[in-house]
């Protein structure tokens, strides 16, 4: 029943599930980024084979290849794109108080 | 632009097309072949002369390293938000560069975007905002091996 | 006939009921667009586990493609826009 790629999906979902925590537990928009890097990262390598297992070795797979692909040199393009416009417009950083 | 470059780029339009597609008959090949010659040349704008063509071979051996890179820190920003305390120590570092082509700055740039617990915020030729989450995560900034890393891959042969 | 596919599907639902959160209560609208970004992220990913549950996966990931390059050329022209309009308030 536990094959490789429903393994792959269980792992990739477990670090998408982490992520969705962290976007809802901290504190500004610059730490939730962070938060999002491990599903653009870590979350779609590990599905995203999970599913490309799922058939064999077919032209599918080889799609899903270039859908990763696109989405590792992408996505961080489209945060700091983001971020940037933050910074620029006076979102200020959120700093832990001195104790 | 060079006809060599405009070949190149047809024939890396039509492995596109052909991966897409995944139809082998001649009417496909030859709308393929023809709308990849046309947008090859449609995009024969000049190129930047003055940066140097990009090192392929060294640059698919770094990609393992900066996975292994990525798996590492996303496992420290994973127990950091399944924390209860939550211990994380947000800030802005200013981290000066001086890897001499534009293309180093974003290997460099995207690299720290895609680890997770650094995010370029601005960056310049000369020097990058970067927000660190964590002590750790800005511990290993301050260490420098992936600008390291990046410079190994754009200079070693080139240089000399 | 229930497979584990279909609790994977019902997961990343959740996931994006989580997200839809972030989208409405976010205190900034840089904190929409991130919200917005984790979405469609999680959209590409639904669409391809939609087609190993449907033994379409061709179709899908053709589809899940092309959501990826809008999604991408979505993202970037909203934060380049912000960047200009110099938006203060929310």
């Amino acid at each position: 029943m536990l094959t490789v790629d429903t393994l792959l999906i269980f792992i990739g979902l477990f670090f998408l599930t982490v992520a969705a925590i962290g976007v809802i537990r901290l504190p500004d928009v610059f730490s939730r980024s962070h938060a999002l890097g491990i599903t653009d990262t870590l979350g779609n390598f590990f599905v995203l084979t999970g599913v490309a297992f799922y058939q064999g070795l077919t032209l599918a797979d080889v799609k899903i290849f270039l859908i990763l692909l696109a989405l590792w040199h992408l996505n961080p393009v489209i945060s700091h794109a983001t971020l940037r416009a933050a910074l620029r417009n006076g979102v200020r950083p959120w700093i832990k108080e001195k104790k | 632009m060079s006809p060599r470059t405009l070949i190149l780029k047809t024939i890396g339009l039509f492995g596109l097309w052909i991966l897409l597609s995944g139809k082998l008959d001649a009417f496909h090949l030859s709308i393929g072949f023809f709308g990849a010659a046309l947008i090859a040349w449609i995009n024969t704008e000049p190129q930047h002369l003055d940066e140097p063509p990009l090192p392929l071979a060294r640059l698919v051996l770094y990609l393992p390293w900066l996975f292994w890179e990525v798996v590492k820190s996303s496992l420290n920003i994973t127990k950091i938000i399944l924390d209860p305390k939550l211990p994380i120590n947000p800030r802005l570092v200013q981290y000066p560069t001086n890897l001499g082509s534009n293309t180093a700055v974003v290997l460099l740039g995207n690299s720290i975007t895609l680890t997770p617990g650094t995010v370029t915020i601005e960056v310049s030729s000369s020097k990058l905002v970067i927000h660190a989450l964590d002590d750790e995560s800005s511990n290993e900034l301050e260490s420098r091996s992936m600008e390291q890393k990046i410079a190994e891959v754009f200079h070693s042969r080139g240089q000399t | 006939m229930i497979t584990l596919y279909h609790f994977f599907f019902l997961t990343i639902t959740i996931l994006i009921l989580v997200y839809m959160y972030r989208v409405f209560r976010g205190p900034t609208v840089y904190d929409r667009i991130l919200g917005l970004n984790g979405i469609s992220t999680k959209a590409i990913i639904m669409l391809t586990i939609l087609g190993s549950l449907y033994e379409r996966l061709e179709m899908f990931v053709d589809i899940a493609l092309g959501y990826a390059v809008l999604n991408i050329i979505g993202g970037l022209a909203v934060g380049k826009y912000l960047e200009q309009k110099r938006t203060r308030e929310c």
